[in-house]
């Protein structure tokens, strides 16, 4: 039986092989006595390229391992959203606002149902991290539209 | 005298309040994380990594040893009273640990398991003290033909002993070294595979591809199935295990840390390896193999002795070669180089204080978890009651402050996520993170000492086998790399023979 992640991923692997041994026949891959800049990621993609091959034949014939089912996906997705809108934001709205969305939307997907719970454990954790990072040791974090609190 | 003298100047550092309270403190967050089931030591390395930047190097390599040693302590505590363990290295002391608890000797479980931990621990710092100057004054005469066969033996032994799927594993190798060459190459100063973007140039930031890879892809695996637990409820009385149980496992710890030293200095080789391999032994050598399973203590005591003794004798490919044989031995790689050291033969001779160092705090860091562990055991016990969502949200907001703080820069948060849903993707599919991991970091090595020595030979690639010392690594690597082809053969050869 077919393995259709694992298929996909070969795919995946042998553009990817054959786009990074093009790219570094671009950049001259010389010879082994003048090794150019190609010279390393041409044969490494050669490498990956001729393991993603046999990975592809393997998919085909249900042979590969490893692999297992994905769970509940909605969770994840709402996490990844949230880390992407804080990596987005921090610079302009600030350490603060930016964590305090992304520790709700984690306690949430996690189970939290209480609001003052969700609100409550969120500021908690995002100020007390802000205190002891920024304040007490003294690490850099963007203040954001929130100057007048830092 | 030399070694005594030397291992005095390593007390002395060592000793020093500042020294002694970081050693203190990775002992302890290593006891936490490995007590917590969801964060293992390459992710709390990881995260706390670009904290340690602003300190100087010794205290920090002290306290990010500590986490690593630290978390094979802790993480017994989940698979005796839990049956989960808190790390993968202690997934074998579920097997009886977790039945002594049931049968209400969960204190002698967890004795022995901090007791043997502490005696292979120990041990471990002995052998290091020993083996590692002695294999740094042979690594010295190493060039480069050497160091590319040595460092390709040990991303195919990662690969090999890490995995159910050499294939998967290998990819990913090939994957990293890939990864490795974005950026302006260090030769020739030509941009690789940087697309026009100015936050290419320098690659990809090992931190950050760490921490994306192994810190956030964890939180989201754990998103989809938040675990529940239940913890055993037993009385936790007289930790210290009876004179009848010292007869059945003095030799069984002892025995566990040999097994697991010498695992533990082999690429790859790591804690997890050994617990499997000592538990196994020790079954075969017991007068009692039928009970293994049903709560003996040699069961418990032979794992957690031999993953101790793997995890410090993984130092020693560390510093004595420069060689990280696993995904937290190469995030203290990364820590020295930030500070300007380079791991390798010359590491002892250039950085004596360093090196001794970080020895003699291996030596106090085991009585520290000793004591962390015993009296304490109520305080882990309740850590565990913490819920999860708790703790997910507080490495969140750690794996959000350290990718920003690595150049104060959101592009890094952005990677650091990118690298988190790619390790999610890797994790399910079954692709090990760490060949990645330890290839990104080997790449740049490998590369250098394959010009190096094509060029000394006119191009001849005949050098790597015309020195034996490289020519033996090679042939390892092609053993183990060529092991299911040749085992195909063999069966086909077999098959035929009996046909015909």
């Amino acid at each position: 039986m077919k393995k259709p992640g694992d298929l996909i991923a070969s795919i995946v692997f042998i553009a990817l092989g054959i786009g990074v041994m093009i790219g570094s026949v671009q950049l001259h891959v010389g010879t082994p006595t003048k090794p150019q800049a190609g010279f390393f990621p041409f044969w490494g993609g050669m490498a990956f390229l001729v393991l993603a091959v046999v990975l592809f034949f393997q998919a085909w014939r249900g042979r590969t391992i490893g692999s297992e089912g994905f769970g509940k996906l909605g969770g994840v997705a709402a996490v990844v959203l949230a880390f992407v809108f804080y990596a987005a934001t921090i610079e302009t709205i600030g350490y603060i606002p930016a964590t305090l969305v992304l520790a709700i939307v984690v306690l949430k997907v996690l189970g939290t149902k209480s609001f003052k719970e969700l609100v409550g454990i969120s500021l908690l954790i995002v100020v007390t991290s802000y205190l002891v990072f920024h304040k007490l040791l003294g690490v850099s974090l963007p203040a954001g539209m929130l100057p007048a609190f830092w | 005298m030399d070694f005594l003298g030397n291992l005095a100047t390593g007390f002395a550092t060592a000793l020093s309040l500042s020294n002694l309270l970081y050693a203190a403190a990775g002992a302890f967050l290593g006891t936490a994380i490995g007590v917590l089931p969801g964060l293992g030591p390459p992710a709390t390395i990881a995260l706390l990594l670009p904290f340690t930047f602003t300190i100087d190097p010794v205290p920090a390599v002290i306290m990010l040893a500590g986490i690593f040693y630290g978390a094979q302590y802790g993480g017994s505590t989940t698979s005796i009273l839990l049956n989960i363990p808190g790390e993968a290295a202690s997934v074998v002391t579920c097997l009886d640990g977790y039945q002594m608890a049931r049968k209400g000797r969960a204190g002698p479980a967890l004795g022995i398991s901090a007791l043997g931990s502490f005696i292979a621990g120990s041990l471990g710092v002995l052998g290091i003290s020993i083996v590692a100057p002695a294999l740094a004054r042979f690594a010295v005469k190493f060039g480069p033909p050497e160091y590319f066969s040595l460092v390709f033996l040990g991303l195919i032994m990662a690969v090999y002993l890490s995995q159910e799927s050499l294939l998967k594993g290998l990819l990913m190798g090939a994957f990293g070294l890939i990864l490795g060459t974005v950026g302006i190459d260090p030769v020739f100063g030509v941009h690789r595979f940087t697309f026009g973007s100015l936050m290419l140039m320098e690659g990809f930031e090992f931190v950050i591809v760490a921490m994306g890879l192994f810190g956030i892809s964890e939180i989201l695996i754990n998103l989809e199935s938040p675990e529940v637990r239940d913890i055993y409820k037993t009385p936790i009385r007289g930790l210290f295990p009876n004179r009848e149980d010292w007869k059945h496992c003095w030799a069984a710890v002892l025995r566990g840390s040999l097994f697991g030293f010498f695992i533990g200095v082999l690429p790859g080789g790591g804690a997890t390896i050994s617990s499997f391999v000592a538990y196994a032994a020790e079954k075969r050598i017991s007068k009692r193999p039928e009970l293994f399973g049903q709560g003996v203590i040699e069961g418990v005591a032979a794992p957690e002795a031999a993953n101790n003794a793997a995890s410090t004798s993984s130092f020693i490919p560390l510093l004595t070669l420069g060689v990280p044989g696993n995904a937290a031995t190469a995030m203290i790689f990364i820590a020295l180089m930030i500070h300007g050291i380079r791991p390798g033969p010359f590491l002892i001779q250039e950085h004596p204080q360093l090196f001794w160092g970080v020895i003699a705090s291996m030596y106090i860091g085991n009585i520290i978890l000793l004591g962390l562990n015993l009296p304490l055991i109520g305080l882990w016990v309740r850590l565990l009651k913490v819920p999860y969502r708790i703790l997910a949200v507080v490495v969140v907001v750690m794996c959000g402050i350290g990718a920003y703080t690595v150049n104060n820069s959101a592009w890094d948060v952005g990677a650091m996520v990118a690298f988190g849903v790619l390790g999610y993707l890797m994790r399910k599919g079954g692709y090990p993170p760490a060949p990645l991991v330890l290839a990104l970091l080997l790449g740049p090595i490998l590369e250098r000492s394959l010009q190096q020595s094509l060029m000394a030979s006119e191009g001849s690639p005949l050098v790597f086998l015309e020195r034996p010392i490289s020519a033996a690594f090679l042939a390892v690597a092609g053993l183990l790399v060529f092991k299911p082809m040749i085992e195909w053969m063999a069966r086909r050869t077999k098959k035929w023979n009996a046909t015909n």
